[in-house]
């Protein structure tokens, strides 16, 4: 299981977080024991290997090679160097917050009107404010999660930190933005959620890299619903085709709440996403679905799981994806039934969609069930365009590109099917299908 | 004028190299007429239509297919669409995720594109959609749902006359549409047909049943077997078919060395 650091990493990752920490200034000791002890476990189980299981087809030593500790860069917004629909998704719909390189922008736009009791707030400022009480829940859902998670607790400087307050409806959604722009930033961007008992709340966290950029985003977003919270979240990743993305997200349900998350994730050298949640108490419902869009030489890996630890909780799981050149996905969904999680329903599945030889889909639904009354079902499917249908489309006078873009689109718009603000539901379809023109109009063979 | 001219067309399929499925096929079919291509199970007919819309999978190994005198075997599926063939299909496909209307708009306009005309207005197109299906007795729910994606046999079969009546094709070869449908569907289908019965155009009925040439009556019968066609006629040949049987034709055919 050991990559092990040689004693040169060990000592470079040390003498960077005694730096970190003089940069980073003063902080309240429970946070500097959490970076510690990140630290420490870091050190000690070193990067993934390809001999673990949960990473045997994702090969980390282009990340490990380069420089991994936080480089302070300016916070000043290169322009018309993003994906501009993403970059203004939700522009003056909802409160955004917006980092660049891990740090907040200066002069950040102004969101809406503030709602009365929510806390959307930089991380920086939270920590530092007792009242927040935020050391209940960051860093607390990660053991035993990999190097990169650790990584980034060892060595945030910011995010973004949000309390919904009990029994608030916050109707427009809330959008953390997190841009990678200087060539070679590496990036910690910490997000931790708060989703009071009875809330109702949309997040969308978007992760974005400069165009033509290497640069590294590793992000962990920690949530916590409490009983009978509802809360929808979007998160997006799209780094540059030369970029890094490695994101954490980790959820724990209590009793009676909603879970709703839906991932994006297109392009990037390396996209890694891992998604694990707790259903702690019972008859919670979760959603996990996602959308994957690997082309050139991408390489995009989903790992999920769903740990039902109570009774009566429904867990759906669906994601899809289209995989072309020389891209690559990986999709593991697994789903852990403890004893005691009586009347179970879980569910999950996975579809791909290959449009050309040398794409490469490994994708592995698993069930993990210690408990007798349950339902549970899963499948993976792999497959082409289907011909008839192109045939179809070409018999009606439809050209062979436009046909290839129509199925591929709908494809993908069946994934969003659970997105539900239309709005932003719309921005997506949108995305996707001047992503979808792009795959099946240049280049791809017919 | 001679719609379609179709001389000495041999065709196997692409996996099947030296098992002829046409073999040496003559049949021309004028503007203006509506002809019925009849003949038993397995005789070659669907291949027909599939090699007059450009199917892949199938090889034209020899002969000859002008269509309005240009010769068809050089065309996409597209550009046949484009300049006036439609085929109905036997099997209509089902296409998940994409609605009716949207895929019969991509469809109208990318051949009014080629026409250089301009593309229609899409109330203006909605309207015309929604009259035309409703004249089929196809219910409007119908139009928003994706291309025949649980639709009945019958409702699949309506959907390919309103694509054809929607893109007004020259040359339509209309494959088994009248099987599946029940009597009352029969005849709003014949109707729609019938009403794009045209000086202009022409259309091939291939079909197993006389009920539906009662409705829609034929200029010229053809009868296909064993890859060639073996006998034509007028309408009466179809209802001597319908007594005697295919093998009736069947035996007037040239025979025809089985290939290993
Ligand atoms: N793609 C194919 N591959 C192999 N055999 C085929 C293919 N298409 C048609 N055939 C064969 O060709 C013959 C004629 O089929 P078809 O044209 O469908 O007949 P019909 O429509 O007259 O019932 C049948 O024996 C059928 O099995
Ligand atoms: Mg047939």
């Amino acid at each position: 299981m050991n990559a092990g650091l040689d004693a040169d990493e060990r000592a470079e990752l040390t003498a960077g977080f005694s730096q970190a920490m003089a940069r980073e200034g003063p902080a309240p000791s429970w946070l500097l024991t959490t970076r510690q002890d990140a630290l420490h476990a870091l050190l000690e189980q070193g990067w993934p290997t390809t001999k673990q299981e949960d990473w045997r087809f994702t090969d980390v030593s282009p990340l490990t090679r380069r420089e991994l500790l936080p480089v302070p860069v300016a916070a000043t917004l290169p322009k018309g160097t993003f994906d501009e629909s993403l970059l203004h998704l939700g522009r003056g719909v909802g409160h955004r917050l917006v980092f660049v390189d891990g740090r907040q922008q200066a002069g950040g736009e102004a969101g809406l009107p503030p709602l009365r009791g929510l806390v959307m707030a930089p991380l920086s400022t939270a920590i530092r404010d007792e009242s927040t009480q935020i050391g209940r829940v960051l860093g607390r859902q990660l053991q035993g999660f990999h190097a990169f998670a650790a990584l980034n607790t060892a060595f945030m400087t910011d995010g973004v930190f949000v309390h919904i307050p009990d029994g608030l409806v916050v109707e427009a959604p809330l959008f953390l933005v997190y841009l990678a722009a200087a060539e070679g930033s590496t990036s910690f961007p910490r997000t931790v959620v708060v989703a009071g008992a009875n809330s109702q709340a949309t997040i969308v966290e978007v992760h974005l890299g400069a165009d033509g950029r290497a640069t590294l985003s590793d992000a962990v977003t920690e949530i916590l619903l409490e009983p009978g919270a509802r809360l929808a979240y979007l998160g997006v990743q799209k780094p540059s085709p030369d970029g890094f993305h490695v994101g954490h997200l980790a959820v724990t349900q209590q009793a009676g709440s909603v879970f709703h998350a839906h991932s994006l994730a297109l392009d990037g050298r390396l996209v890694r996403n891992d998604a694990h949640v707790v259903l702690a108490a019972g008859d919670c419902a979760c959603q996990l679905d996602g959308i994957y869009l690997a082309a050139g030489g991408s390489h995009i890996d989903n790992q999920t799981s769903i740990d039902h630890r109570a009774p009566r909780c429904q867990s759906r799981e669906s994601y899809r994806g289209v995989v072309s050149d020389r891209g690559q996905a990986v999709w593991s969904g697994r789903a852990v039934v403890r004893p005691g999680a009586q009347g179970t329903d879980a569910r999950q599945s996975n579809r791909n969609l290959i449009l050309t030889d040398g794409a490469v889909v490994h994708a592995k639904p698993h069930l993990e069930i210690f408990a007798n009354d349950v339902k549970c079902s899963h499948g993976a499917t792999t497959g082409r365009l289907d011909p008839e249908a192109l045939f179809y489309l070409r018999t009606r006078g439809i050209g062979a590109k436009d046909a290839r873009q129509i199925l591929v689109a709908a494809f993908l718009r069946e994934g969003l099917g659970a997105v539900a603000d239309p709005a932003l539901r719309g921005e997506l379809e949108a995305i996707l299908a001047s992503r979808t023109h792009a795959l099946t109009q240049e280049g791809a063979t017919p | 004028m001679v719609m379609l001219s179709i001389k000495n067309l041999q065709a196997e399929a692409a996996g099947k190299p030296g098992k002829p499925i046409l073999r040496g096929l003559n049949l021309e079919v004028e503007a203006g007429e509506v002809c019925a291509l009849m003949g038993p199970n397995g005789s070659g007919k669907s291949t027909l239509a599939n090699v007059l819309a450009g199917r892949e999978g199938i090889t034209v190994t020899a002969g000859e297919i002008l269509y309005q005198g240009k010769d068809l075997q050089t065309l996409s599926p597209e550009e046949r669409a484009r300049e006036g063939i439609f085929l109905g299909f036997q099997y209509p496909v089902e296409i998940p995720g994409v609605a009716n209307t949207y895929f019969l708009r991509a469809a109208l306009n990318a051949i009014r594109k080629h026409r250089g005309e301009e593309e229609l207005d899409p109330m203006d197109f909605l309207a015309l959609v929604k009259q035309k299906a409703k004249s089929l007795g196809l219910a409007p729910d119908l139009l928003g749902r994706p291309v025949n994606e649980g639709f009945s046999g019958g409702e699949k079969k309506r959907n390919e006359i309103l694509q054809m009546s929607v893109l007004e094709p020259r040359l339509a070869v209309l494959d088994e549409t009248d099987s599946g449908l029940d009597i009352d569907a029969l005849r709003e289908v014949a109707a729609a047909v019938q009403a794009l019965r045209d000086p202009s155009r022409a259309i091939v009925v291939i079909t197993h049943h006389q009920r539906l040439l009662d409705y829609l009556v034929p200029d010229r019968v053809h009868v296909l077997a064993g890859g060639t066609i073996v006998a034509s006629g007028d309408k009466s040949l179809a209802v001597e078919l319908e007594e005697h049987g295919y093998g009736w034709a069947g035996a007037k055919a040239p025979l025809v060395e089985e290939v290993a």
